[in-house]
């Protein structure tokens, strides 16, 4: 009985991050517009956008294979399969035994890797701009990422996303000091997954500075919504974890209706705050050189490894 | 009434430079700083003497509670500031007003020099006389900003580049210095938590408690610290260009004494540290070190072309004999070394004071533009060949005496390959260095060098320094040999004479 | 309580560490005096720490001391002398080593010094243990940023980290040697500056540049 309702909680914490994540984009958007004096669209933008794509035809270049068809699909799949280990207002999804941080981050590399092939697939110069780009910043941000990490694992004992997160949401108020450094690190990295300034800015269409959009340029209609979406739920995905590994507080560690509520409600209220700091950063940097990525991508390198070196001590 | 005298004692050795820097600040009279700085210096001298007689007849002098603390060692390095600063004060007045004639300086940098002068001279007798290492260290530190402004003086590309370097250089070395007193502090409060834990009387008194390990990771970085500031080789890379392009008085200065204050504080460690675990740890180093200095400097004069450059690497090269010595132990070898301490003190000024008298009269520093010194200035060329045979260990020179029971205590005590290592290169240095010396004294002068001295003060310190060069090669006298005689005591019995 | 403790000790530590990494990985002068400011300010909120758990009174005016002279007073002459000199200094635009490879390889001398102070015996103490291969982190990352940079304002930037890596280095061994003593060394850190500053002008003026590889006249050869 007990088994049963963790798991139609673990389903509720998926359809959160499923629902939720356009609602992110929206509060990023409008937040960003509020930043520059715009008004902005609303923030439920992004829904408008997912289904007014939905509704429409499907142009496909007679030059593609299967790839730049399958690919929309793969990917949302392998993302949505990923959000399946992410404890959201529960420090606990009943899926976590089987997979756990890991494997977050190679479905996360599968997706990529596939929207990579469909940016050459189409055979179009801007596509393959875009995915050699991509490559050079994903095969640096990918060593980062996994020291970054292994601070974490170190830290709470595991890289299983149940044990670390009940770990860090029962751990003292003053967070481990690796953990400090483990967050920069890993905050210049969601960055860049996430596409965000100044790694690439998800706003340009301008050739010479995409890197996300030049992929998924050739799409349209329904996989366009795909594409979208999941790169919405990526996002949504990497700021969870974010906020539920190193700000933990309000998570609920039981399954009562009332700490479940006041962890959801947190949940919501921590996201926004997030999302919101990230507009307001996104507001006051520019887009980097591609060749200065290397320098940022070393800072978050060398504070992860300050955080390994911390855990030992 | 003996702590009354002692106080006072101390005070009129502190009281003329400060009181000489202030009436430089005031007055501003080109004509009277420079002989004010003289009567400082001349004051200084005769109250060094007087604690000099003082502590042979008495071995230690404590003052303003714990604060000053005089033993033999102290005073052989405060003898040696005192003669140096005297005789440089005297060369000084004729050296700038010379300056100031071809226009090189103006009367603001002259009141600068002076007041830089005095200071300078303040803060050396400071370094030997402290009690607290910390202190000391201040000190030492200060006298690398002070002598930086003083090297500074000219507005030329040279010095300027120069004085950087020294300033970087020094400051980080005497950064590892300052890492390595704490660390000595660390292993005092360990074992003895009390208001004396940063003196060094308290501190040689503990040192038997000391970690072991803590003790030698200290002196490890006592000895880059200190020995960067003593230009002990490879860390004396700002001491050719320092000395090469500060004003001459300044570079007699700081070869013969200053390089002695920071060696000076190597020795307190070095006493505190074979108290602690034994002398073989810290000769060891010294000797390395030394050895390293010799070879380098050996090379580099080889290949030198410029007069006070080549005189800075003797310079590092007779602080690698000094470490030397102190390193083979053993009282020959340490009574050797401090020997050597005064020599090389009265020897380099003298070939500073001679260089620069020359390099003013064929307005040149480049070794193959001076020729035939003797046929130009008489005097200033015998005595110029009087302090370079000195230099390189002829005897009957002082030089010699010293270097000998440097080099037969080291047979002595066993350590061959570092000796013949030694020995062979100080006969290339002999070599190299006598070849450039009479290639620079003897030979035909260009013909339109005209017959003449640069007057009787600049000749009268490097007589003075002479005759002392000549004399100590012959004859020590009985109170400078006892006051030798306790400081090798108070170094190689663990402070105490 | 200890653990609480020894918690703060080692944020302040980590927080320290983090804004000496500003210096090696920004370019510009006024980047680096802003982190050196952050930092001094961290110090100076560090040493206050260490009076507070000693209990040792003249810990809070060496603290205070730190505040005023190192985050105020030199940062002021240090603006004054870049506004007032007479080549526009803007971007370190090539170090030895590049920005990306200097900040990892700080983070490799993090780890060396506190590899190296695992070696020293210590007495065991929170203090030591939080702060001492801290300091020891900033002393090498301030040779580091000596060596690599190549203008004369980075060598006094890298001397001044090396001089906060020492006071901290005193401070938390021995908790703080005499105070006369601290003093001493404040006016020496001072006087150097203000030299140091003097020497800026006038290598401006007489080299037309702030590279320190003009700086080569002086060689054996």
């Amino acid at each position: 009985m007990l088994n049963m309702i963790t798991i139609i909680i673990g389903l509720i914490q998926v359809l959160v991050i499923l629902v939720l994540a356009p609602l992110l984009t929206g509060i990023i958007r409008k937040t960003k517009a509020r930043t520059q004096k715009r008004i902005g669209a609303s923030i439920l933008q992004p829904y408008y956008d997912l289904l007014k794509l939905v509704r429409k035809d499907e142009v496909i270049s007679d030059q593609t294979s299967w790839i730049f068809r399958a690919c929309p699909w793969i990917n949302f799949a392998a993302i949505t399969t990923a959000a399946f280990f992410i404890p959201v207002f529960l420090a606990y999804t009943p899926f976590g035994l089987v997979g756990d941080l890991l494997l977050v981050i190679g479905l996360f590399a599968l997706g990529r890797f596939f929207t990579m092939l469909a940016g050459l697939d189409v055979a179009s110069s801007f596509g393959g701009l875009g995915s050699s780009r991509e490559m050079m910043i994903s095969a640096l941000l990918e060593p980062a990422l996994f020291l970054s990490i292994f601070v974490v694992a170190i830290t709470y004992g595991g890289t299983n996303l149940s044990t670390l997160i009940s770990a860090s949401s029962n751990s003292s108020f003053l967070p481990h000091p690796q953990i400090i450094f483990a967050a920069i690190g890993l905050f210049i990295i969601i960055l860049g997954e996430t596409g965000r300034l100044p790694f690439d800015n998800p706003a340009t269409h301008l050739e010479l500075t995409m890197v996300h959009e030049t992929m998924i340029l050739e799409y349209s209609g329904k996989s366009l919504a795909l594409m979208e979406w999941s790169q919405s739920i990526k996002q949504i995905i990497l700021f969870t974890l974010m906020i539920n590994i190193f700000v933990p507080w309000g998570i609920s560690s039981s399954i009562l209706l009332s700490t479940l509520a006041v962890g959801f409600l947190t949940f919501i209220g921590k996201i926004s705050l997030f999302g919101i700091f990230v507009a307001f950063l996104e507001s006051s940097v520019a887009k980097w050189r591609l060749f200065r990525i290397p320098d940022l991508i070393a800072i978050a390198i060398a504070t992860s490894m300050i955080g390994i070196v911390l855990c030992y001590l | 009434m003996d702590t009354l005298i002692s106080n006072l004692t101390i005070l009129f050795l502190l009281l003329p430079p400060v009181v000489g820097a202030c009436l430089v600040t005031v007055l501003k009279k080109k004509r009277v700083i420079g002989a004010i700085t003289i009567c400082t210096a001349s004051l200084i001298l005769i109250q060094v003497l007087f604690v000099v007689s003082r502590i042979i007849s008495q071995k230690t002098i404590t003052a303003f509670g714990n604060a000053f603390y005089v033993d033999s060692l102290s005073a052989v390095i405060l003898l040696s500031i005192s003669v140096v600063g005297f005789v440089a004060a005297i060369y000084s007045k004729n050296y700038m007003g010379r300056q100031y004639d071809n226009g090189t300086v103006d009367d603001k940098h002259i009141v600068r020099y002076y007041q830089g002068f005095n200071v300078f001279l303040l803060t050396m007798l400071v370094v030997p006389i402290a009690n607290n290492l910390g202190v000391m260290w201040v000190m030492v530190e200060a006298t690398t900003l002070v002598s930086v402004l003083l090297i500074m003086l000219y507005f030329k590309e040279n010095a300027i580049e120069a004085a950087w370097k020294y300033l970087i250089i020094a400051t980080v070395g005497l950064s590892f210095a300052l890492i390595g007193t704490v660390f000595f502090y660390y292993a005092n409060i360990n074992t003895n938590p009390s208001e004396d834990a940063m003196n060094w009387t308290g501190m040689v008194h503990n040192a038997k408690l000391f970690d072991p390990n803590l003790v030698k990771i200290a002196f490890v970085f006592i000895l880059v610290g200190f020995g960067t500031k003593a230009g002990l080789a490879p860390m004396h890379t700002w001491l050719p260009d320092a000395h090469s392009e500060a004003p001459t008085p300044v570079s007699a200065v700081l070869s013969g004494v200053l390089l002695n204050c920071a060696f000076y504080g190597i020795i307190r460690f070095h006493i505190v540290s074979s108290v602690a675990i034994g002398p073989g740890f810290s000769n060891q180093l010294l000797i390395i070190l030394a050895v390293v200095s010799i070879v380098i400097a050996a090379a580099s004069i080889y290949f030198q072309k410029d007069m006070k450059r080549m005189l800075a690497y003797s310079s590092v090269e007779h602080m690698g004999l000094i470490s030397l010595g102190i390193g083979f132990g053993g009282l020959l070898g340490i009574y050797g070394a401090i020997l050597q301490i005064i020599n090389h003190a009265l020897a380099k000024p003298l070939m500073f004071f001679a260089s620069g008298t020359i390099s003013q009269k064929y307005d040149a520093k480049a070794m193959s533009k001076i020729t035939g010194i003797i046929k130009v200035m008489p005097i200033t060329g015998i005595l110029f060949l009087i302090g370079g045979l000195a230099l390189v260990g002829m005897p009957p020179f002082n030089i010699f005496v010293s270097e000998f029971m440097i080099l037969s205590s080291g047979f002595k005590s066993g350590q061959f390959v570092a000796v013949s290592i030694v020995i062979l290169f100080l006969v290339v240095t002999f070599a190299v260095f006598l070849r450039h010396l009479i290639k620079m004294i003897f030979g035909d002068p260009s013909s339109e060098m005209k017959k003449s001295e640069m007057g009787k003060l600049a000749i009268l310190p490097m007589a003075i320094l002479g005759s002392l060069v000549v004399i100590l090669g012959i004859y020590i006298p009985v109170q400078l040999q006892t006051l030798i005689q306790n400081a090798s005591t108070v170094i190689s019995n663990g402070g105490f004479a | 309580m200890d653990t609480i403790q020894f918690d703060i000790l080692t944020i302040s530590g980590a927080i320290l560490l983090i804004a000496t990494f500003g210096i090696v990985a920004t370019r510009g002068f006024m980047d680096w005096l802003n982190a050196y400011r952050y930092q001094s300010i961290v110090l100076s909120g560090v040493t206050a720490i260490i009076g507070y758990v000693t209990g040792i009174w003249e810990i809070y005016i060496a603290a205070g001391l730190t505040l005023v002279i190192k985050s105020i007073i030199i940062p002021k002459v240090l603006t004054y002398v870049t506004r007032k000199l007479e080549i526009e200094f803007k971007l370190e635009t090539n170090p030895y080593v590049s920005i990306r490879a200097s900040v990892i390889i700080s983070a490799l001398l993090v780890a060396l010094s506190y590899f190296l102070i695992q070696q020293i015996p210590f007495k065991s103490d929170q203090i030591v243990n939080a702060y001492l291969p801290v300091s020891m982190a900033q002393f090498f990352i301030g040779l580091f940023v000596l060596v690599n940079r190549r203008t004369v304002l980075s060598q006094v930037v890298g001397l001044l980290i090396i001089e906060n890596g020492l006071f901290l280095f005193a401070m938390a061994l021995t908790h703080g040697v005499s105070l006369l003593i601290e003093i001493g060394i404040f006016v020496d850190i001072l006087v150097g500056i203000l030299i140091s500053s003097i020497l800026l002008f006038r290598i401006s003026r007489t080299f037309d540049s702030l590279d320190v590889g003009k700086l080569e006249n002086l060689r054996d050869d």
